[in-house]
């Protein structure tokens, strides 16, 4: 019998980049297949050809054995085949039926809607993927895992045979996650072939048949998921053993310099009490959704804190804006780089300078240009390795550079506080391990380093200390003696 | 570390491979970006000199710059606006309502330079409102300088019961209609407007600010920047223009009226995004502004010259707007944020 879908030798390049070489899968009805990989490695592009967004350069795609040749996003849509994307397509102010089937509503002889046949049709499919909600509730209403079935539930009216999940759990919450694998385990049983593609491996494992591992651009391993454990999965994924992503830090516990008293942001996280010393890197565990990013942002001043004190070496910081935050001493890394780190039409100097454009000024007003670049090669410098041009437009750099523009430009207030907001994500290997010996350094320096990280590997690597924060609390402090992924998980979870 | 990777840099949206869109409309978009604001200015003025005979004459091109110099001062304020991804619609009736309340000033004898000063100040209050809304209340600037354009629109009829008011001492009307030497004392204004807001936006921190907050207002905030006092100036600074717009409109015209430069706004807008300016912020300059307003004089002057219907002249400025704002969302879409 034929597969259900086969990619065979697909390879692809881009400008400078080759994106996948001779990669090839294949799924059957009514199997998960498992795709993992580092960012970079070409889950995505894989994906979209498969999607019709890109053509492949070469190799064959099959469906039902019949060869198979997208040339846009509908001929595949039209074959069957669904991607789910993370950031999902619904219209939020349409009802849950309309959703359903945007893009072929049932019309009725004068062009209106068959608002009837519209809800029995939709009623239908919300009861296939599980979903209890009239078919009039307005999309906005729902959570998001609900919104991710009413996509599925789309999915299904157009008769899917392929059903793609890219990155499905990041924004859920774990009952809503539960819901979602229920309705995955519908649809295998339903006969769909599901490609799910996520970095949390406990998921994979847990709703996977096959796990087939992604790297630079090449399908290093399939095997099925009972012959995979998360170590061997996470040196398919790097090619080296984990203990060589860490190099090791000479720094010792100095005075406290960050102390965080009773803090609360009204909402998000309340009563968070600890403090950090210089020279020490202290990690932030938990789910997401916990309260971690709200945490530093308070902090930063970039929330604004209902309750709580911060000191900062010891003298009460007043913080009611970043502004306050960068004279106390303190530098953030945001979690989003692109949306909340840089300015990406802007210069890798421009951006650079936007924290010190008083300093690189005269008499506090006028912009000094040869100051700015001094500055700027100054801190890219600093960053060691491959460094991009001070006058390329951030937006043209790959994760790893643009990331060192946003800690290049922490590093220009000479701050003792900082606070790195999921450092690495969405970067390469190689740049994550400069950033990791970045942080090194400045914990060596005698600085006190926060950490939020969603990647179990790196929070246990980097830390002298772990907490575990659950649902705006914090939960529990673990010392490196303590460590396991196990117990981080154990108080994310239960608290 | 290896080049940039496809698939960090590539958003959920389905895009076609960069290589098949080399001859695509965004490319057009682009090259048409930089230079055309050059080859249009020059274009057209070539065109108008070799078509009709009374372009180059000292006499109209005297009266092009007089004409733009009410629409350049108002398009520095609105440059400013712009390039923080902000808008203000309210500059036409900005101008009229200083306009009138510096001319009922006059009208009670006050002293020109206190006239003045009320106009101005009368501008910066109404920036002064639209730059309160935006930052203390967060509304869009869109919405609230439309209900300021209605507002101020209207305190300029309600002030002046809907009368023109007029008869001013000639040191007022001097500023806008008077001549040192060859040159329109207006234009003068305007052109010292440029040249100062040209050296604030590219050479200093507040100008540095600016791009910023139109660039990424978050980033910027996370960056230390005050974003609001930013904002809140450059509504300031719009309006007062508008004010100083409306002194000089008065002056040239020897009289105030509530329905003076109805649609300025447009003219404004229109010159700030020929002149390269993004309505998505973050980019623009004050030399590419003052291209658009000669662009928008010349074509204004050229409409009259060659006697086209008044009918069309409107019709004709639309037109070049859609065309501007189509460019500045090519790119924007060619840089597939």
């Amino acid at each position: 019998m034929a597969r259900l879908l086969e990619m065979r030798g697909i390879s692809k390049g881009f400008p400078g980049v080759r994106a996948l070489s001779d990669v090839s899968i294949v799924l059957d009805g009514g199997e998960v297949l498992g795709i993992v990989g580092e960012n970079g490695a070409g889950k995505s592009t894989l994906m979209k050809i498969l999607a019709g967004a890109f053509a492949a350069d070469s190799g064959e795609m099959r469906l039902d054995g019949q060869p198979f040749l997208p040339r846009r996003p509908r001929d595949s849509l039209q074959a069957g085949i669904i991607v789910i994307h993370q950031e999902l397509s619904l219209v939020p102010d349409r009802s849950v039926a309309e959703n359903i089937f945007l893009g072929h509503l049932p019309r009725g002889r004068l062009g209106g809607i068959r608002r009837t046949a519209l809800n029995r049709d939709a009623q239908a499919l919300l009861a296939r993927v599980g979903l209890q909600v009239p078919p009039q509730t307005r999309v906005r209403e729902l959570g998001i895992a609900q919104q991710q079935l009413v996509e599925i539930a789309r999915a299904l009216s157009r008769r899917a045979r392929v059903i793609v999940m890219d990155e499905p759990t990041a924004t859920l919450t774990a009952a809503e996650q539960k819901i979602l694998f229920a309705t995955m385990a519908i649809l295998r049983a339903a006969g769909v072939g599901l490609v799910f593609i996520s970095h949390h491996l406990e998921e994979v494992f847990e709703t996977c048949d096959r796990i087939t591992v992604l790297r630079d651009g090449a399908a290093v391993e399939t095997r099925p998921a009972a012959d995979w454990n998360e170590t061997a999965l996470i040196q398919a994924m790097v090619n080296r053993p984990i203990e060589a992503l860490f190099p090791g830090r000479h720094a010792t516990a100095g005075e406290v310099v960050l102390e965080v008293d009773g803090l609360g942001c009204a909402g998000r996280f309340s009563d968070v009490s600890f403090s950090v010393r210089a020279g020490e890197v202290v990690g932030i565990g938990g789910l997401i959704g916990a309260g971690r990013t709200e945490l530093l942002k308070t902090i930063y001043g970039a929330l604004p804190a209902s309750h709580g004190r911060v000191r900062v070496q010891r003298r009460e910081a007043r913080i009611r804006s970043p502004r306050d935050a960068i004279a106390a001493g303190m530098a953030l890394v945001p979690e989003d780089r692109k949306a909340e780190g840089l300015v990406l039409p802007f210069s890798v100097r421009s951006n650079v300078a936007l924290s010190t454009l008083r300093r690189q000024s005269r008499l506090g007003s006028v912009i000094v240009r040869s100051r700015v670049d001094r500055m700027a090669e100054l801190a890219v410098q600093s960053l060691r390795r491959r460094t991009p041009s001070i006058r390329q437009p951030v937006r043209s750099l790959s994760g790893g550079n643009q990331q060192k523009v946003v800690l290049g430009r922490a590093l220009t207030t000479q701050p003792r506080v900082f606070l790195l907001d999921e450092p690495t994500r969405g970067i390469d290997v190689g740049a994550k391990i400069e950033v990791y010996r970045l942080i090194n350094s400045l914990a060596e320096g005698g600085g006190a380093v926060l950490v939020v990280s969603s990647d179990m590997i790196e929070l246990l690597g980097l830390s002298d200390r772990i907490l575990v924060m659950r649902a705006g609390r914090l939960a529990g402090t673990l010392s490196r003696n303590a460590f396991s992924q196990e117990r981080v998980m154990q108080l994310a979870a239960l608290g | 570390m290896s080049a940039p990777s496809p698939e960090t840099g590539i958003t959920a949206v389905p895009a076609a491979p960069p290589q098949d869109r080399r001859f695509g409309l965004r490319s057009v978009g682009r090259a048409l970006n930089e230079l055309t604001i050059v080859v249009g200015f020059v274009g057209i003025s070539l065109y108008l000199a070799l078509t009709t005979p009374a372009f180059l004459t000292s006499a109209n091109l005297l009266s092009i710059l007089l004409a733009s110099a009410l629409i350049g001062i108002v398009a520095v304020g609105e440059t400013f606006v712009i390039v923080t991804g902000g808008i203000d619609l309210s500059v036409g009736s900005v101008v009229a309502f200083s306009g009138v309340m510096a001319g009922l000033a006059l009208n009670a004898h006050a002293p020109v330079p206190l006239a003045v000063l009320v106009g101005l100040g009368i501008g910066a209050l109404s920036g002064g409102f639209i730059a309160f809304a935006v930052t203390a209340l967060a509304m869009s600037p869109f919405i609230v300088s439309l209900a300021v354009l209605a507002m101020a629109r209207g305190l300029a009829f309600i002030v002046t019961n809907g009368n023109t008011i007029f008869s001013f001492p000639d040191g007022f009307d001097d500023i806008g209609g008077g001549n040192l030497g060859p040159f329109p004392v207006a234009a003068l204004v305007s052109l010292g407007v440029f040249l100062l807001a040209g050296l604030v936006l590219a050479r200093t921190v507040f100008g540095a600010e600016v791009y910023a907050v139109g660039g990424n207002r978050e980033a910027a905030r996370l960056a230390g920047i005050p974003v609001n006092r930013t904002l809140a100036i450059v509504y300031v600074v719009s309006g007062a223009l508008a004010g100083l717009g409306g002194i000089i409109l008065a002056g040239r015209l020897d009289s105030a009226q509530p329905i003076a430069a109805t649609g300025l706004e447009l003219n404004a807008i229109a010159a700030v995004v020929i002149g390269g300016a993004s309505l998505f912020g973050g980019k623009g300059s004050m030399l590419g502004t003052l291209l658009g307003v000669l662009i928008i004089g010349l074509i204004n002057n050229g409409l009259t010259l060659k006697n086209v219907q008044p009918f069309w002249v409107q019709f004709i400025q639309g037109a070049v707007i859609f065309g501007a704002v189509l460019i500045d969302s090519l790119n924007q879409k060619r840089r597939g944020s």
